[in-house]
């Protein structure tokens, strides 16, 4: 999934890009609100984030422009100031959600989840419904897994994890194929990135992550799902 | 608020402006009345100087017709001129004298003759005085002199009427004396004198040489520019002193009667008009009027003065709370990347304790400010009446999730633990944002003054209309005498420094403020036992939102 975002402050525009590229997403950022609707024309991005006070062409006429041309695209506005938050006009313009800035990481990941939850279920179902490891269910759409009546909110690069170890039940996957398929065929993150990420994986789905039983390790190769595990 | 100020300012000045004026009016009227009087008083002793005059002349007069008609004269010893040869000789002599008559003791005329041959002068005479004769003519006496008679202008030496009385009864009292009457052309005098014999002799007095004898012992008045007119008894005017024209129809400034038998007479003193106003300019309070003017103006002045001091004051608290607005907006922008980078470096790090600790503080510091910036924001709104919530449905227990999860940090530093109760699932009606930033605020009030009771209570409960929520702690409660006020804007239960506990005064006011936008209340629970408990009740959502 594409997500462009539109952020005047550097510093700002560079830690959500962080949380976002955390999460899966390939992120397209931009510092003005001219670049914003150029950029919305050439990427065609799956979501929008957009703050208000942009140089050029604030976060509003950006929101109207890709209203014009798309009534669907789902867009989050980002601000300092709660008056120009304006909750109905948010409405009137057709925004999903607004975040207040201050923000916090995880508040704005789950935001941007739900966002993306519903772009999901709207989105043609090319993908599949949900698929089962041990006993976990994945729920691709819903961004979540189940086990019992527990749920497990997931981000989409783990989603794409887990569903790479789901296809290549009892393989054992080097770096290169996970880093293919969590961070697509550009990015080339160090290989703690991943380690960070399988941890922090095992921590969400794994009943006990000091030994894990659904994603396993397989030393100095990669790591592995053992379906057979139980 | 600015228009109130307006009224009472325009009210502060009218009030004292209308009755400065209306006191000044009436003393400038009191001040030309008097000024006016003086002035009155001034003309008429100059008119009652010329009526003194006039008095001794017409005293001279009398004694001088007398002597004319004495026994002594032409050698008559002892009787008086009373045959008809005597009398037109005495008016032969006598400018002075007219016509003589003479009346036996019995009152009847033997002179002029009533039958017999009489002079044409005679006929004359007769006809003239034919009411006198005939006892239909009023006869005066001249009054009796009383004390400060002078003192009653115009009315002065009028004299008294003798009803039903006839000359020779008047003659028992008296022994000379006038007869003033009026015919055709006007005042008519005889002059009378009592007989040895009973009767009396009287002569007619010719007027205009009356009036000349008397205008002729006037003194040269100091009239100035102005006119004293004498006026006779039709109000034509006998003589006039001094150059001013007097317009028809003018009244005069004040009148004085001549002195009896004359007093069918007046005089009358008209001032100049430049010369009026010159002497009644002269009493006229220009300095009061200036005075008067000065203080109405410097009301107006300071009233002008008030509006613009506090209109500019209310402008210097607007740009106040813009600045306060402007600043605070402009402290989020840093605070959201120390708190976005402080959450990203914690994702980085890998271990418990240590650095993240630390980096928790940051996040949670950051939390802190953000809410206080909130705060000052919504308050600067509120004042300017710019703030407004937007009530939708929403879970009463989410937002208790939201702001204990954001105060976890905080609350496990204090040593407080939270016991949540949490029974609102259902949406209620309420602006969220607005939620939070009121439980933020009752949850930092248990942080900062409840430590002690070392529990945060948290207790949601909800029925179809009404959600509620209970936040109390186990510590030192709100003293009883400061529950009235805890709610209004920067009242803090101690202001003591060595309490060691900071805020602005504002979260309950805030909280409050914010409660009832969302058509809900903000309490204090004063039966709860120990520690302070605050109760938010919002409403249910409505019936096409359930």
């Amino acid at each position: 999934m594409k997500v462009l975002v539109a952020e005047d402050d550097p510093h700002m525009r560079r830690g959500i890009e962080e949380i976002l590229e955390g999460e899966g997403y390939q992120v397209v950022a931009v510092a003005d609100g001219e670049a914003a609707v150029e950029a919305y024309r050439s990427h065609a991005p799956d979501f929008v984030c957009l703050d208000i006070m942009m140089p050029k062409l604030n976060g509003y006429d950006v929101c109207r422009v890709i209203r014009r041309s798309s009534a669907t695209v789902p867009i989050m506005f980002l601000s300092a100031k709660s008056e120009e938050v304006d909750k109905v006009l948010g409405l009137e313009l057709g925004a999903d959600d607004y975040v207040m800035k201050p923000f916090g990481v995880k508040e704005f990941a789950a935001r941007v989840r739900a966002i993306c939850r519903r772009a999901l279920r709207t989105a043609p179902a090319h993908e599949v419904s949900q698929f089962i490891l041990h006993d976990l269910t994945v729920l691709p759409a819903e961004l979540r897994a189940r086990r019992g009546d527990q749920l497990v909110e997931l981000s989409l690069r783990e989603v794409r994890l887990l569903r790479c170890f789901f296809e290549h039940p009892g393989q054992a996957l080097d770096r290169d194929r996970l880093f293919a398929a969590g961070w697509g065929h550009k990015a080339y993150p160090n290989s703690r990135t991943l380690d960070q990420h399988i941890s922090k994986l095992r921590k969400k789905v794994e009943l006990d992550p000091t030994s894990p039983r659904i994603i396993q390790t397989v030393h100095g190769l990669g790591y592995r799902y053992e379906p057979t595990g139980l | 608020m600015q228009r109130r100020l307006l009224l009472v300012l325009a009210l502060l000045v009218t009030v004292p402006t209308l009755t400065v004026v209306t006191l000044g009016w009436r003393m400038l009227e009191n001040q030309r009345r008097v000024a006016r009087m003086e002035l009155e008083t001034l003309l008429d002793e100059r008119l009652a100087d010329l009526e003194q005059t006039i008095a001794a002349e017409l005293t001279r007069l009398e004694q001088d017709l007398a002597t004319e008609l004495e026994p002594e004269r032409d050698g008559l010893l002892g009787t008086p001129p009373t045959s008809a040869e005597a009398l037109r000789q005495l008016r032969r002599e006598s400018g002075l004298v007219g016509m003589a008559f003479v009346l036996d003791p019995q009152g009847n005329l033997t002179y002029p003759p009533a039958a017999g041959p009489r002079s044409e002068d005679e006929d004359a005479f007769m006809v003239r005085t034919r009411d006198i004769w005939a006892g239909r003519a009023v006869l005066y006496e001249p009054p009796t002199p009383e004390p400060n008679v002078e003192l009653k202008k115009r009315v002065s030496r009028s004299s008294a009427r003798i009803a039903g009385d006839d000359m020779v009864s008047l003659a028992v009292r008296r022994p000379q004396g006038w007869i003033a009457w009026y015919w055709q052309d006007g005042l008519h005098l005889l002059f009378w004198r009592r007989l040895e014999s009973g009767g009396v002799i009287g002569v007619e007095v010719e007027r205009v040489v009356l009036l000349a004898r008397i205008l002729g012992r006037l003194p040269s008045l100091p009239v100035g520019e102005d006119r004293i007119v004498l006026v006779d008894s039709r109000g034509d005017a006998v003589h006039q002193w001094g150059p001013y024209e007097v317009p028809a129809g003018e009244a005069a400034v004040t009148e004085r009667r001549l002195p009896y038998p004359l007093d069918g007479y007046r005089l009358a003193y008209h001032l100049a008009p430049a010369r009026g106003a010159a002497l009644l300019g002269a009493s006229t309070p220009l300095g009061t009027l200036a005075g008067l003017g000065a203080l109405v103006l410097a009301l107006l002045g300071l009233g002008v003065y008030a509006y613009r001091e506090s209109s500019r004051q209310v402008r210097e608290a607007a740009q106040r709370v813009t600045f306060v607005t402007q600043v605070s907006h402009e402290l989020k922008t840093p605070l959201a990347n120390i708190r976005l980078y402080a959450e990203l470096l914690d994702a980085d790090l890998e271990d418990e304790g240590g650095p993240r600790e630390r980096v928790g503080v940051i996040v949670s510091e950051s939390q802190r400010l953000a809410r206080l910036i909130d705060n000052v924001l919504v308050y600067a709104k509120v004042r300017r009446g710019t703030h407004r919530v937007t009530p939708v449905p929403m879970r009463m227990d989410d937002a208790v999730g939201r702001v204990l999860t954001q105060f976890g940090p905080a609350l496990a530093a204090k040593g407080i633990e939270p016991e949540v109760t949490l029974g609102a699932p259902a949406p209620c009606r309420a602006d969220p944002d607005a939620v939070e930033q009121i439980l933020a605020n009752l949850v930092n009030n248990v942080e900062k003054y409840g430590a002690s009771g070392g529990v945060l209570i948290v207790r949601t409960e909800q029925d179809a209309a009404v959600t509620r929520v209970v936040v109390g702690d186990r510590g030192p409660g709100v003293p009883a005498a400061a529950r009235a006020r805890i709610f209004e804007p920067f009242y803090r239960v101690s202001h003591k420094l060595s309490d060691a506990v900071t805020g602005t005064g504002i979260g309950l006011a805030i909280a409050r403020t914010l409660a009832e936008e969302c058509g809900g209340r903000l309490a204090l629970l004063e039966d709860r036992g120990p520690g302070a408990w605050f109760a938010l009740e919002v409403p249910g959502v409505r019936e096409e939102e359930a």
